[in-house]
């Protein structure tokens, strides 16, 4: 117990000292975890959005297998992409294994399902007279769509955080693609899973912290779009 | 010109039918109401008028085009329907009539005047900022109102307008319609369950009863009240009328539009009641029939066979004598 009070006290010293390889780590974690959050909320929130207004053969289906991959192990997704990026995979030309846009694409694959569903939830939950609205209007499709994402938005600013909350916190994409190489690829998840297994608690709990405090930040974030969306 | 001509116009939700219209001309520039009790059919109908949706079987002509489902988006810039509960984008009354131009892609160098007159017209002068979720429901719906106003439509859909209103919002809503159509010709088709603001509007009325729509029974529906110390004298605006029976609580009389006698003059009859006025409109109905609208200091509508106006001779500006039974003008 005191070696990790001694070692929480050492934590404290780096964050509140600016340690340079704290911040150098969570940088490189936010940068990525970012960039794949909004890319997957690009493409996902489309997609859910299209799903909640679509009437079509095989929806439900398609909302089981959405649910699903929300679930999905991240070492699934990593396994997946590694053998897409990998040296004799068919993207392996493009050289993308052990770099920051490898951990991008894994990410963005676990963000996608994330970003699709709160859209969904958020499109399903808008009152029926909205659509019978902007339909009278007689405007165009994509105009329609946007009046949608704009009468939607708390719902669609939740999809982008929700997928933040997933990229940041994962391991086993950014392990398995990034290969935590110092100073480039090194995440705080996988810093810390690095630390722990050397036994070196202080970076780790560091970086642990910052990362919890990420996290209610992102909740807090998240129930306030919730509340102002009601 | 017709505004709508419905031809063996059907639908149904899920196997069940819910209209059936065999044949239904709305005449352009003219205000139409369909009556009729809930979930008769008027507010499906007014969605078919509106191209929110496709009937099962028929055809819908628009203004003498016939409309096809892949004209609905053209041909719904051409109609606003006022729902039965409007629904407001989650932004302040400003931002509501703006989605509107941005969606119909007016210029916006006319959008700062459109919105100022339809907010004016509906007394919403000064409403620009409020945010459109705190407004009563009397506002909302002439926010609604100010929404359609602004795209300047050429026919207007209202579903239960004043339902549920204050006196306020009800009797603007009224006015705006009523200077819509007579300004600008605008042609409105109203769904409601009440008779009286059919009546007050001066429609022509349908009948919407089990998704079957006919020509409905017009009544003229009169508020006033008893004339003191005058047992069986019915005041309303400048006219009195002979009421039997008549009782003191007594705060509108109604009489069927085919109770009503037209003459050229004064009748030497039994009928206690004979109004002079002028005819102000005539038309003839589905059924041959001719509905003659006469201002007698109060507005009243009388339907005569086509042979009795021919036979009269009478023709819109010319005086008439409108007589009915003291028995057959029934207080309520």
């Amino acid at each position: 117990m005191d070696s990790f009070l001694t070692a929480a006290r050492q934590a404290w010293h780096l964050l509140a000292g600016f340690d340079p390889e704290v911040w150098r780590v969570a940088f490189t974690s936010l940068r990525i975890a970012s960039l794949a959050a909004a890319l997957g909320a690009v493409a996902g929130a489309p997609l859910g959005m299209a799903i909640a207004v679509s009437k079509f053969r095989g929806r439900d289906a398609l909302l089981v297998a959405l649910n699903t991959s929300m679930a999905m192990p991240t070492v699934v997704i990593g396994l997946f992409v590694y053998a897409l990026i990998g040296r004799r995979g068919p993207l392996g030309p493009l050289g993308l294994l052990f770099t920051p846009s490898g951990i991008v694409l894994g990410e963005f694959l676990l963000a996608v399902p994330i970003a699709a569903s709160y859209a969904l939830n958020a499109v399903e939950a808008l009152d029926p007279r909205l659509f019978q609205t902007i339909r009278s209007l007689g405007t165009s499709r994509w105009h329609e769509a946007w009046m949608i994402v704009r009468e939607a938005r708390f719902g669609m600013a939740a999809a982008l955080v929700g997928a933040f909350g997933r990229t940041i916190a994962e391991v086993g994409v950014a392990m398995m693609l990034g290969g935590n190489i110092r100073g480039f690829t090194r995440t705080m998840t996988t810093a810390i899973a690095l630390e722990t297994s050397k036994g070196e608690f202080e970076l780790g709990l560091a970086l642990g912290g910052f990362l919890l405090l990420l996290a209610l930040l992102v909740n807090l974030g998240l129930y306030a779009l919730q509340r102002e969306a009601r | 010109m017709n505004a709508y001509h419905l031809e063996g116009v059907r639908f149904s939700y899920g196997g069940a039918p819910v209209l059936d219209i065999p044949s239904l001309e709305v005449e352009a520039g003219r205000i139409g109401a369909l009556w009729g009790p809930n979930g008769a059919g008027k507010s499906t109908l007014l969605h078919l008028m509106a191209f929110l949706e496709a009937p099962r079987a028929g055809r819908v002509r628009f203004f003498g085009e016939e409309a096809r489902p892949e004209r609905f988006r053209a041909l719904r810039r051409r109609v606003g329907i006022l729902l039965q509960i409007p629904y407001l984008f989650h932004a302040t009354v400003a931002a509501n009539l703006e989605a509107a131009f941005r969606a119909r892609g007016v210029a916006r160098g006319r959008r700062p005047a459109l919105a100022a007159a339809a907010l004016e017209r509906l007394g919403l002068s000064g409403f620009e900022g409020r945010r459109a979720q705190k407004l009563s429901g009397g506002e909302a719906q002439r926010v609604a109102l100010a929404r359609l106003l602004v795209l300047e439509p050429d026919v207007l859909l209202l579903d239960e307008p004043t339902n549920h209103l204050d006196a306020v919002s009800a009797a603007r809503i009224e006015e705006t319609v009523l200077a819509l159509n007579r300004e600008r010709g605008v042609t409105v088709l109203v769904a409601s369950h009440d008779r009286g603001l059919a009546h007050r509007l001066g429609a022509r009325v349908w009948q919407v009863e089990d998704g079957r729509v006919g020509e409905a029974e017009i009544e003229n529906v009169l508020h006033g009240s008893p004339v003191p110390g005058e047992p069986g004298v019915f005041a309303c605006g400048g006219v009195r009328l002979v009421v039997q029976p008549l009782p003191a609580s007594a705060r509108s009389v109604r009489i069927g539009s085919r109770e009503i006698v037209l003459s050229r003059g004064l009748l030497d009859s039994s009928l206690r009641n004979q109004l002079r006025g002028t005819i102000v409109r005539a038309e003839v109905l589905a059924r041959g029939e001719v509905l003659v609208a006469l201002d007698c200091g109060v507005s009243l509508q009388a339907v005569v066979t086509r042979a009795s106006w021919e036979g009269l001779g009478l023709t819109v500006g010319a005086t008439a004598v409108a007589s009915v039974k003291a028995t057959a003008v029934k207080a309520s």
